[in-house]
């Protein structure tokens, strides 16, 4: 018996290596759900259109790592709400929603209103709610969700209060992750008016400085500089800057904050037309501004690249009876994703614009 | 040959007595001249266990069912000795013995025999046995597979009682899942290669047993031998391809032996995992765009495993008493494919079902003289915890096994039974939208973004003693008593949509914990006058659900439950009647508000009803066995059974959707079976079992009655069904054929190739059911009002047939087997269940139109290029954006369509498995 022990523990092991060599096969697979996404624009081009939507889609932000663009787009339920999206920098299919979706949201209008990836996938955004239809927001914070998982989400600043050494807090303006817990925006006032008594109201936002937020903590905000009257904020990393847009300038700052610098002034600008400027944009060193103007009452506007504080367009870009807006540019400074619309007021798609080198 | 007969049924006393043990009996005799020897030495297993009469016989009563080895000594004659003597559970084995002077060679043990059972007529019982040897030979793999072969078997119903109305016995050992048998699992599973036979008792069984009103499932498993030895298996479909690789796995380890001394032990494990572990036979989906018009099989998060490990530990005690150590451990998780998860199937919920049970058992044998008494002190503990809930994706390890328990999100909350925390929303649950994953891209139907948010958790304990005594008083009367009771542990929690806060629209958590209380007592006499054969005892059944139910202090239950057979033997046929009355608990989960996953029938608001009784049957049976020849017999049973106080859903106020469980319903089966076997003799076996039979009761359920409404054509009244009026029972099978047919061929069949007889020692067996079609009750097209009687249809008939082909082998000396096991060869697409409103599998065009009708105007808006909806080939105006009904519209249409594909509504196709098994 025991003699016969070594040689039935071998057949037993070349049989259980029969049967490991049977179960090495594979099982067939389950059927999968088809990919219907796609990264790459519905028409490329150097200018490529990347959203339809037929809606306005707004406040594009390039995210650090320059893979996806953040924007704000209306999700066209009767609450009006606004949802945040993210969408590859090329195009094509949005790679993240957020919208509102707790039980009460439908008696709310929900909005978020800018938003911040950071690379491990956490998402920084504001958000407001207030009454359907009303145009004053009673809520309004900055949240981290953990891996864009909104039921995980946490408060890090109220909005809609005094802060000292900045005054009213209403809006953080195009946030950017400058850390691993830093996010830095430009803290801003709304203010919220009507033309008319008709009028649809319109919310102008006033700057008020660029702070860095510790997102570690709850309102922990500290200024690096002020910033009166900007209401738009870009992060160029690789020139160490940070530009801001006023309604007719843009400025600079170092992202360790002090003191703003003019870099151009569009009221200074002579021959031609008075141009606004949208938005503004920098990346790979550039600053890049849209400007629109009517000339002889057709509205017009093209996308330039600042060269020693002179505009220069962008080849192609010059559009007719339709508007650029607000601009981000990836870290590189190569491509754009601006928003378009028909005329002043026709809904607002995004674009994808290559820039030459 | 009459004279052994005569004494044998004189002396039977174990058939009732103990269900794990049998009884051997014989005659010794003088080989040369045939004269009875006095005084024989009758050893079992190498114990003295009897001494023969005058006469020369011996009785040995309470023998643990199993093989044993039988040896007889007189001085003078050369002892006989002869080993694998099968002792079936409840029966007689007879080992009549030609012992031959020293000087005079002879073959050891002249005749073995068995007491014909067939025609044994103090065996009432209608008894359909399983042995170890029907589980290897016939395409089974489960205890369960082999039961539905049974006659009057369908699924967990026997004899068109509702699943749940059975017990389940382990050794004797009563294993019930109390808590919602009807719905659940019993929670434990019975390794194939543990059990040495199991039977299926359908009529009037012993008043020792309780607890069930439609059938008695009774396992004996296998001590251990007196030698090591065990089996390796391991079975896959892996070498198929497409659609018939269902990603199986299944390895099985057995071993039993000595361990010290008389001690042994048996020891298994048993994991099988399989990626489709729910597969169905549904037919491929039409459109070319649904991925189930490529890879129809498997679905997708549908995958689950069961590991099993149990073991056996035998004791003897001196010469009178056998102490046995048992434990059993299943765990069975799976992940639950849902349809409207089909796009985003990680988010579908799982389900993990653990059991556990231990018994202690001291047995009593019988000494060599004075009044034979067999006594069986049982102790057991078996606890069962059912969760099903939202889960991880899986991460296999091989194939279908994860390697790991299933994490239910938010066990942790069902286990505190906390239902005030649980009114908030908990952590960690999202919030389920309309999938974007779809071919359809569409919002509706089909959900994504978080699973439901389901919880719900039960869990049920069960200490139970349980005492047998079984005492031969003379020659023609045994007399049997014993008792039981079981001190019982249930807790219960539901919450639905965890991810809101309950409130208006969803309702609080429900929880519950209580401890109920099942005692039982019995006495039973069996005796024989003449050449009559009765049975008479009565039966003792008490319930309480507890104080701590309720708040308040209930009653307990009690009902006193009489049994009487009468047997005879007429021109060579045993005739048995048979009347008993047989009371079962209810469901322990019809006692508290919730519904155990079991949402869809009555609704979730329902109201337990902690003043349940009783369900009761009175059954009335007639049955006839003949043996037509040597190897050949015929069983006919006739019965009738009247059904009172079966649990049922009635309205509670005017809400149809809410209702109350009450003791309300009343019903009547009535059926006869004719069972014709061949046993297995010259290499072939067959057996053809059929029923027809009538199962119907009447329907208080809220759901089905208050929908039914008729107008009277004269008067224009509504009319609601009668109160009384008997609809077929849900599990009413009119007419069921079981066939099997099993062979094996000699050794030195077939041609030669390369030194191998490839047909050599082949075994088949193939196994043929027909089942005509089950009930079910229409409805509109909403599905809410029924336009017909309840369960006023039928399905479809069912038919399948099962091969199995085996080929023993030698591996260096060992003995091996390959085998191939097809279920369902033909690949028939039988009909399981069906759609109510129309009747077929398939949902209605005009359904189809309003689903997706109601779909597009909830969600009409475009949906642009960027968004993860947009479908290209839909854009048909090319304009970056699907807009306007033209577009839209034909999208929610193929949404609809494909939601409505009928899945679970066919049983499962063609399965295939090759396994490999090794003997040492």
């Amino acid at each position: 018996m025991l003699r016969s022990c070594p040689r039935r523990h071998a057949r037993l092991a070349a049989i259980a290596l029969a049967m490991t060599a049977v179960a090495a096969c594979d099982h067939s697979d389950a059927f999968t759900t088809p990919d219907t996404r796609s990264d790459t624009p519905r028409a490329p081009g150097t200018i490529a259109q990347l959203t339809f939507n037929l809606r306005p889609d707004l406040a594009p932000i390039v995210t650090r790592d320059g893979a996806a663009v953040l924007y704000t787009f209306e999700s066209g339920e009767a609450d009006r709400d606004i949802c945040l999206a993210a969408l590859p920098v090329t195009g094509g299919t949005r790679t993240g929603e957020w919208c509102a979706a707790e039980l009460d949201e439908a008696t709310r209008a929900d909005w978020f209103a800018g938003g911040a990836l950071r690379a491990d996938g956490a998402l920084a955004y504001t958000r407001f709610g207030s009454l359907v239809f009303a145009p004053i927001p009673s809520s309004g914070a900055l949240y981290v969700a953990p891996d864009g998982d909104l039921t995980r989400t946490r408060k890090v600043v109220d909005l809609l209060r005094l802060v000292p050494g900045i005054g009213i807090l209403d809006q953080l303006v195009d946030p950017v992750w400058t850390g691993p817990e830093t996010l830095t925006a430009l803290a801003a006032t709304a203010n919220i008016a009507r033309a008319c008594n008709i009028c649809p109201w319109d919310t102008t936002l006033i700057g008020r400085a660029v702070v860095a937020i510790n997102t570690a903590g709850l309102n922990d905000l500290s200024v690096l500089g002020l910033a009166p009257e900007a209401d738009q904020l870009a992060h160029d990393a690789g020139s160490g800057r940070f530009v801001l847009r006023r309604e007719q300038q843009v400025l600079t700052m170092p992202t360790g904050g002090g003191a703003l610098t003019l870099v151009y002034d569009a009221a200074l600008e002579t021959g031609g037309p008075f141009r606004e400027i949208p938005g503004v944009a920098a990346g790979g060193g550039r600053i890049f501004v849209t400007r629109r103007w009517f000339d002889a009452d057709t509205l017009r506007s093209d996308i330039t690249i600042l060269v020693n504080g002179t505009p220069e367009r962008i080849p192609g870009t010059l559009l007719e009876r339709s508007a650029w807006g607000r601009a981000t540019a990836t870290p590189d400074g190569r491509r754009l994703i601006v928003e378009r619309s028909e005329g002043l007021t026709g809904s607002s798609d995004l674009y994808l614009v290559e820039v030459p080198q | 040959m009459i004279r052994r007969l005569l004494c044998a049924i004189l002396v039977t006393v174990a058939p009732l007595a103990a269900q794990s043990t049998g009884t051997l009996v014989g005659r010794v005799v003088d080989a040369t001249t045939d004269r009875p020897i006095r005084r024989a030495e009758i050893r079992l297993d190498g114990r003295l266990r009897a001494v023969t009469d005058t006469g020369g016989e011996y009785v040995i009563r309470g023998v643990p069912s199993g093989t044993h080895r039988v040896a007889v000594s007189w001085p003078g004659f050369r002892a006989a000795e002869r080993d694998g003597i099968r002792i079936r559970p409840g029966e007689v084995t007879r080992v009549d013995v030609r012992l031959a002077p020293v000087a005079v060679q002879l073959a050891d043990l002249d005749a073995v025999g068995v007491l014909d059972p067939i025609l044994d007529p103090l065996s009432p019982q209608t008894a359909q046995r399983i042995t170890s040897e029907d589980l290897r030979r016939l395409p089974v793999s489960s205890l369960e597979d082999a039961i539905a072969l049974q006659a009057g078997v369908v699924g967990e119903s026997y004899r068109g009682g509702r699943a749940g109305q059975q017990a389940f016995l382990l050794d004797g050992f009563g294993v019930k899942n109390q808590l919602d048998a009807s719905t659940g699992s019993v929670g434990i599973r019975i390794p194939q290669d543990l059990i040495a036979e199991a039977s299926l008792v359908t009529n009037g069984f012993s008043a020792r047993y309780g607890q069930a009103i439609s059938g008695l499932v009774n396992v004996g498993t296998r001590d251990g031998g007196e030698r090591w030895r065990g089996r390796m298996a391991y079975e896959t479909d892996r070498p198929m391809s497409g659609t018939a690789d269902l990603g199986l796995d299944r390895l099985v380890l057995q071993a039993d032996g000595p361990i010290a001394g008389r001690i042994t032990a048996v020891g298994i494990i048993d994991l099988s995992a399989r990626l489709d572990f729910d597969p169905v036979n549904a037919p491929a989906a039409d459109n070319p765009r649904d991925p189930r018009s490529a890879t129809p099989r498997p679905l997708p998060h549908n995958s689950g495993e069961t590991w099993t490990a149990g073991g056996k530990i035998t004791v003897p005690m001196g010469e009178r008493f056998i102490a046995r150590v048992f434990g059993l451990q299943s765990r069975e998780q799976q992940y639950l494919y849902d349809q409207r998860y089909k796009y985003d199937p990680t988010l579908a919920p799982g389900r993990r079902t653990d059991g556990t049970l231990l018994t202690g058992h001291l047995q009593l044998l019988p000494g060599t003289g004075g009044t034979p008494i067999i006594g069986d002190l049982r102790v057991g503990y078996f606890d069962r915890e059912f969760v099903r809930g939202t889960v991880d994706a899986p991460d296999y390890r091989f194939g279908a096994f994860t390697g790991s328990g299933m994490t239910i999100q938010g066990e942790a909350l069902a286990r505190s039974r906390d239902t005030v925390a649980a009114r908030a929303a908990q952590p960690g649950f999202g919030v389920p939208t309309f999938s974007s994953a779809t071919p359809w891209g569409v919002p509706g139907f089909f959900l994504g973004g978080a699973s439901q948010g389901d919880i719900a958790w039960n869990r049920f304990a069960e200490l139970r003693s349980q005492l047998d005594v079984s005492i031969g008083l003379g020659t023609s009367t045994d007399l049997f008593v014993g008792g039981m009771v079981a001190s019982q542990e249930v807790e219960t929690f539901q919450r639905i949509a965890a991810w809101r806060p309950a409130g208006e629209s969803v309702p609080g958590a429900t929880a519950s914990g209580f401890s109920p209380t099942i005692t039982g007592a019995y006495v039973e006499a069996q005796a024989r006058v003449s050449d009559l054969g009765f049975t008479a005892g009565v039966r003792y059944d008490g319930f309480d659900p507890g104080g701590d139910l309720d708040n308040r202090t209930l009653e307990a239950r009690r009902t006193i439950n009489p049994r009487l057979a009468v047997s005879t033997v007429l021109k060579g046929a045993t005739v048995v009647a048979s009347i008993g009355r047989f009371s079962q608990p209810p469901d322990l989960q019809f006692l508290v508000d919730a519904a155990f996953d079991d949402t869809t029938r009555t609704g979730r608001f329902r109201q337990g009803n902690p003043n349940l009784g009783f369900e009761q049957a009175t059954q009335f049976e007639l049955s006839a066995r003949v043996r037509l020849r040597e190897a050949t017999s015929l069983r006919v049973n006739v019965y009738t059974k009247t059904l009172d106080g079966l649990v049922s859903t009635v309205p509670l106020g005017v809400n149809p959707d809410s209702s109350r469980f009450l003791n309300a319903d009343v019903g009547n089966v009535i059926g006869g079976e004719v069972i014709f076997e061949r046993e297995r003799r010259d290499g072939w076996g067959a057996r053809i079992a059929g029923v027809i039979q009538r199962a119907e009761a009447t329907v208080s359920n809220a759901f089905e009655l208050q929908r039914l409404i008729r107008i009277d054509p004269n008067t224009g009244d509504t009319l609601a069904a009668p109160a009384r009026a008997n609809f077929p029972l849900d599990f009413d099978r009119r007419l069921a054929l079981v066939a099997t047919l099993d062979g094996e061929l000699n050794p030195t069949a077939g041609p030669r190739l390369l030194g191998v007889r490839p047909l050599g020692a082949l075994s088949a067996a193939a196994v043929f059911r027909f089942g005509s079609g089950l009930p079910y009750s229409r409805t509109d097209i909403t599905g809410d009002s029924l336009v017909a009687e309840p369960n006023g249809s039928r399905l479809p008939a069912q038919w399948t047939l099962d091969l199995l082909f085996r080929r023993p082998i030698q591996i260096g000396g060992m003995a091996a087997g390959l085998y191939l096991d097809v279920r369902n060869v033909t690949n028939r697409r039988n009909e399981i269940s069906t759609r109510r409103d129309t009747g077929n599998p398939f949902a209605s065009e005009a359904t189809i139109t309003r689903l997706a009708e109601q779909a597009y105007l909830a969600n009409p808006q475009a949906i642009p290029f960027e968004s993860p909806r947009y479908r290209g080939w839909a854009d048909t105006n090319g304009d970056g954006r699907l807009s306007g009904r033209g577009e839209l519209y034909p999208l929610y249409e193929a949404a609809a369509r494909d939601f409505t594909q009928p899945l679970f509504v066919y049983g499962p196709p063609r399965l295939i498995r090759f396994g490999v098994e090794v003997a040492f």
